[in-house]
């Protein structure tokens, strides 16, 4: 068995983990009190998939392998007194008294450091009822402090126990337009630094790009937290179902790394999905295999706000989900090779790679989502993303130079250096990207001016 | 009573909140500091009645000394809006909102050669890129076949460009190095029969040859073939197209 843990950290990361897993449920026909949906009599999708993500216990009930984590009760709480209260064992949900105050000094020196040997006592426990331990799925925010602080204290804390075990993580980065806070820029470039060592591969989502897509393709005229944290859902869902379902054409959680992730420190793929279809526009849609895959290729279908075709791809691995036969997808991605805006670094091998998995995608009830027939996710290993980085660097500088609320992080013990250090490896991180887009031949054909 | 979920705005920052109605105003404005960077004895708090109007109505502290007011004296229903003004004529928070690139800080070029554990240092050890010992020969043949190509190809000939799906025709009005692209290949401006082109004939300022907009291409030399490629008829049924 190749088991994966679910490890949602703060407000943000278990919000989404709470969509995560009751998406996850719905697929495979768990229960919210976890039993067996009426008429099954066994999981949907295969035994084998279905372990990776839930363990059974003695009575015929299911337990998500996951473990949210949060430094104040409130957001737990309501998991603790939600629909799904018994869907997951107490031990699997831990909470502090006292908040991160959106300081990622707080999530990852004081008070988030209080509750790392309960955290990982109990994921100990968790990795020991697995057989075969693949990896962990880490879902946070950067933007927050618990989600960045505690986020990338337990990404280095798993590297030290859990070795060369594969570390994945969905991160809500900060939307290039509307802060959510003033320290936002801090608390990201601080976590990212940290984690750039030890994390394998980083999905970023940025809110304003989910808050385009819900407004624009589902309608909604003022998309919640709740709406977002649904599509991102749906994303994730995609991302891990050729894990979870047995026959797929499989993707395992290292390979993500192995397809996408050309150096260590490049292990930003940008993640686009389609198609994103309101329950009322999808009767008019088609939704061809062509059609879908071309979608990926545009700016409104990324969960990053970033222009590729300013970019060179390095990697590129396509998850189908639904009916769909590989013969439509090669022709899919022979058309998208053809295509100007489609630039590959040419001094190393960049691949299509492939998984299709047959059991198509579920709306969640109540959600605008269209159940469509097909969809895919797109991640892509593009230099484009090196944008994202920019605009949260010059954010960053700003407040630095006038040391604005660093006060709040000294206060809290760090050291000032550490606000140099992390931007300085931001810094050079910029330029791994500039290195990677440099020194093309010349041979390739499509270059037009 | 369960937390609520409102909006928080402020001149630097806007998000969806879960605000507690047991919360006093006191404990409200030090979470709000936090998020907005005002101080509380700056902030004044305006609660917007509804979405639609600018009807609001501020959020003050009654005159009752020793005791606390909490958010549930106020009517705060979810999603509503929570403005965060800052009341400090000179607020430090202004100079915050300003966009300029000139702060930014840019790694200079050998302190990223200091590095270690960088994208350059794998290169140099992989021998990719620039740093593969093949890789100069390679790029040279690839002048080179531009150039030969190029040799056949004269201002004023039709010709037709190889490069995408599309069949695309017009006419060679220039060949030859284009230093603004680089200072190597051989490049081809080509005036097309039809607007798919980028640009006018000039390049980054540089006038090459004169168009229309849009009629205007710069594509490498072995992407052109001359020869007797007329005008297509754009209403011919058997166009591939249709």
């Amino acid at each position: 068995m190749r088991e994966v843990l679910s490890v949602n950290v703060g407000q943000a990361g278990c919000q989404i983990g709470n969509a995560c897993w009751e998406l996850y449920s719905l697929e495979h026909g768990i229960t919210p009190d976890g039993y067996l949906q009426e008429g099954l009599t066994q999981p949907k999708g295969g035994s084998d998939g279905f372990s990776t993500f839930f363990s059974e216990t003695g009575s015929g009930k299911y337990v998500p392998r996951a473990l949210y984590v949060d430094l104040e009760p409130n957001v737990i709480d309501e998991v603790r007194t939600g629909t799904y209260r018994n869907l997951f064992h107490p031990d699997q949900l831990i909470s502090g008294k006292e908040d991160a105050a959106n300081n990622y000094a707080r999530g990852h020196y004081t008070v988030g450091r209080e509750l790392l040997d309960d955290i990982l006592e109990r994921v100990r426990k968790m990795a020991d009822q697995c057989d075969g331990l693949q990896g962990f799925l880490f879902t946070h925010s950067l933007g927050g402090g618990t989600g960045s602080g505690l986020g990338a204290l337990l990404l280095e804390q798993f590297s030290n126990e859990y070795g060369k075990k594969a570390k994945l993580e969905f991160a809500v980065y900060p939307a290039p337009q509307v802060a959510t806070s003033v320290v936002e820029p801090y608390n990201t470039v601080l976590s990212t630094h940290m984690t750039l060592e030890n994390a394998d591969c980083t999905f970023m989502v940025d809110n304003e790009a989910i808050y385009d897509m819900c407004r624009k393709n589902l309608g909604i005229s003022r998309p919640s937290l709740g709406n977002l944290n649904n599509l991102i859902a749906q994303v994730v869902s995609s991302v891990t179902a050729s894990l979870r379902f047995d026959g797929s054409l499989n993707v395992d959680l290292n390979e993500f790394q192995t397809n996408l992730v050309p150096y260590p420190r490049i292990h930003f793929p940008l993640v686009s999905y389609a198609p994103v279809l309101s329950k009322s526009r999808s009767t008019h849609e088609a939704n061809s295999v062509q059609e879908i895959t071309n979608a990926c290729f545009e700016p409104g279908n990324q969960m990053v706000k970033c222009d590729p075709k300013q970019g060179k791809y390095m990697a590129t691995c396509l998850l189908y989900r639904g009916d769909v036969v590989n013969r439509d997808v090669q022709t899919a991605v022979a058309h998208v090779k053809t295509k100007k805006s489609v630039q590959l670094v040419d001094w190393c091998p960049t691949g299509f790679k492939i998984g299709i998995c047959f059991q198509k995608a579920t709306p969640t009830p109540g959600s605008e989502l269209a159940d469509v027939e097909r969809n895919v996710c797109m991640l892509s290993n593009t230099t484009a993303i090196a944008s994202a980085w920019n605009k949260i660097d010059a954010k960053f500088d700003l407040m630095y130079k006038k040391r604005a609320f660093v006060h709040w992080y000294v206060s809290e013990g760090m050291e000032e250096g550490e606000f140099a250090e992390a931007r300085e490896d931001l810094a050079a991180l910029e330029n791994d990207y500039i290195e990677l887009g440099s020194d093309s031949l010349g041979d390739d054909y499509k270059e037009e001016y | 009573m369960a937390d609520l979920s409102v909006y928080i705005t402020s001149e630097l920052t806007s998000s969806e909140r879960r605000v507690s109605p047991q919360w006093s105003v006191e404990h409200f404005k030090k979470k709000m500091e936090l998020i907005t960077g005002i101080p509380p004895e700056s902030q004044r708090i305006w609660v917007y009645k509804r979405r639609e109007t600018n009807e609001r109505f501020e959020l003050k502290i009654p005159e009752k000394p020793d005791e606390y007011t909490f958010l549930s004296e106020f009517t705060i229903v979810p999603f509503t809006r929570i403005d965060i003004e800052d009341v400090r004529p000179d607020s430090e928070l202004k100079e915050l909102s300003e966009n300029s690139s000139e702060t930014q800080y840019k790694m200079e070029d050998e302190d990223y050669d200091k590095r270690s554990n960088t994208v350059r240092r794998w290169k140099q050890e992989k021998g990719l890129g620039r740093f593969d010992p093949e890789y100069e020969s390679r790029r040279q043949a690839v002048i080179e076949s531009n150039k030969h190509a190029a040799s056949a190809i004269k201002v004023g000939l039709r010709c037709r460009i190889l490069n995408s799906d599309i069949e695309r025709r017009g006419t060679v009005r220039y060949t030859g190095i284009v230093p603004e692209i680089d200072n190597e290949i051989s490049w081809v401006g080509v005036e097309l029969d039809e607007p798919y082109g980028k640009n006018n004939g000039s390049i980054k300022g540089k006038r090459y040859f004169t168009c229309k907009d849009g009629y205007g291409s710069f594509v490498k030399a072995i992407n052109v073939e001359v020869g007797d490629f007329e005008p297509e008829d754009p209403f011919d049924l058997d166009d591939d197209e249709l």
